[in-house]
């Protein structure tokens, strides 16, 4: 029924007023409601979002509530399309590496495959092109090779650097 | 929070890496750090590459990441440099060259040690070329690793040896066609066979039949290829395969000879597990619609899964479904 709510309360006490029909563009939410035969009226709790990163979800599955449903992944092709984020998810993305990654694993947990999509494709676009040395800069990761080690992959890795 | 990509959980980076060619993956995260390294030479994650000539020269340096690999290019190319593959398709465009084919059947055991999935387009004109007609031979006797255990050929099988050919690695084949009488000794080459997926044409040896039986394949999927479907014959290949489970087949049979009672008694009294039957059927002469009701053929619905009736001109007249 349109504009029926339900709670949502996240991992710091927050409650929010949600949509059902916004809600079931979770799975996990879905699934919790329709299999679990969970009353409308308990506050549901999400153990692992934060209210911040729940805010961001919220308005992410609002704005797309009427987006038609994803095609079935295509096992002969297996490389995605990184090249059609919209403008509109390209603005909502624009947030800090940290908010970005917790994206990724609210979208996981609640298995919103839509905002997954897109948050990965998001990451996967700031990867491509760059050598392991720009993506360690990039990604702030710590090399933790010996110098051996670090010699022998110089070696191997001198094509890349003609690439 | 996590503040680093690199403290997502793996199956979560691999998501991301989904979205990477692999091409892009190896060049940004190889010689990262142990952690990616890890991930990446993990040998249970499958990773998948479409080779065309644009990609090709890259490549070479992580052959041995790639367990799916579909070859989409036929010249300067070395397959036996993939030594880690699981699954690998030749073709279909365009087909693979006969140099391709020679590099597949030069010590498959060697170079594919873990192969378990065979692809191969052949067309017709390189069928019975020597590379086509040794790589039915090394398949059969046994030269390609035992864990191979999928086949799909496109090519067809003359007049089989009967003495050397065994290969009891394969689970399921697809080939392009094979003759009745040759059906048997293909068969008894291949005792674990579950799927066999082929046109048949020729004469079932009725009088001289057989008596051999096939104990494990369960799935089979025929077109016949004869101008009309003999009931008799079908009944004497069937009895090479008394544990069928699933039957699908498709053919031609003329119309005054068809009978749906005919058909059920056949499947019901040979096969006591069969539990799903897709037969499409096209008829050979003209047919006025009330000769056969589709209710009589809806009686039968519990053994035809699907039963198709097209008229010559392959527009459905009858359906179950």
């Amino acid at each position: 029924m349109a504009g029926h709510k339900i709670k949502l309360q996240s991992n710091d006490g927050d409650i929010f007023d949600v949509e059902v029909e916004i809600a079931k563009l979770s799975i996990t939410i879905k699934t919790m409601l329709e299999d679990l035969s969970m009353n409308e009226e308990e506050i549901i709790p999400l153990p692992n979002i934060n209210s911040a990163i729940f805010k961001k979800v919220i308005q992410w599955t609002t704005h797309h509530k009427d987006d038609p449903p994803l095609p079935p992944e295509d096992d002969e092709n297996r490389e995605k399309n990184t090249n059609d984020i919209s403008s509109w998810d390209q603005e909502f993305l624009k947030v800090d590496q940290g908010t970005l990654f917790e994206l990724i694993l609210a979208a996981n947990y609640l298995d919103i495959k839509g905002l997954l999509d897109v948050t990965c494709t998001s990451v996967a676009n700031m990867i491509k092109g760059k050598t392991s040395e720009e993506i360690r800069q990039t990604f702030n990761i710590k090399n933790d090779f010996t110098p051996q080690e670090e010699e022998q992959i110089k070696k191997e890795n001198e094509w890349c650097e003609n690439k | 929070m996590i503040s680093c990509l690199e403290n997502l959980p793996d199956e979560l980076l691999l998501d991301i890496f989904s979205y990477l060619s692999p091409i892009d993956l190896f060049i940004s995260f190889s010689y990262i750090n142990n952690h990616f390294n890890s991930i990446l030479c993990d040998q249970s994650i499958q990773l998948g590459i479409r080779i065309a000539k644009n990609n090709y020269t890259k490549i070479d340096y992580f052959a041995n990441y790639f367990t799916h690999i579909y070859i989409c290019n036929d010249t300067d190319i070395d397959i036996r440099q993939f030594n880690n593959v699981r699954s690998l398709t030749l073709g279909p465009y365009p087909k693979p060259s006969d140099e391709l084919l020679s590099q597949l059947v030069d010590q498959p055991q060697r170079y594919f040690p873990y192969l378990t999935q065979l692809i191969v387009y052949q067309p017709l004109s390189t069928w019975y070329s020597p590379p086509s007609v040794r790589l039915w031979t090394q398949l059969f006797t046994n030269r390609f690793s035992s864990r191979l255990k999928h086949c799909s050929l496109p090519g067809r099988i003359f007049a089989l040896p009967t003495t050397y050919f065994y290969c009891p690695s394969l689970y399921s084949l697809s080939i392009g066609g094979c003759s009745l009488r040759d059906l048997p000794v293909l068969l008894s080459a291949l005792p674990n066979l579950k799927f066999l997926s082929t046109d048949l044409w020729g004469i079932a040896d009725i009088i001289n039949q057989s008596s051999y039986h096939h104990s494990n394949l369960s799935h089979l999927s025929i077109k016949f290829r004869q101008q009309t479907i003999v009931l008799e014959e079908l009944c004497c290949l069937l009895l090479y395969v008394p544990y069928l489970k699933i039957f699908t087949i498709e053919g031609t049979q003329q119309h005054n000879t068809f009978n749906i009672d005919n058909w059920y008694n056949i499947l019901i009294s040979q096969f006591e597990y069969l539990n799903k039957f897709y037969c499409t059927i096209r008829l050979s002469d003209s047919i006025e619609n009330n000769k056969i009701d589709i209710n009589y053929i809806r009686k039968y619905n519990k053994i035809f899964s699907q039963m198709k009736l097209f008229r010559r001109n392959d527009s459905l007249f009858i359906s179950n479904q």
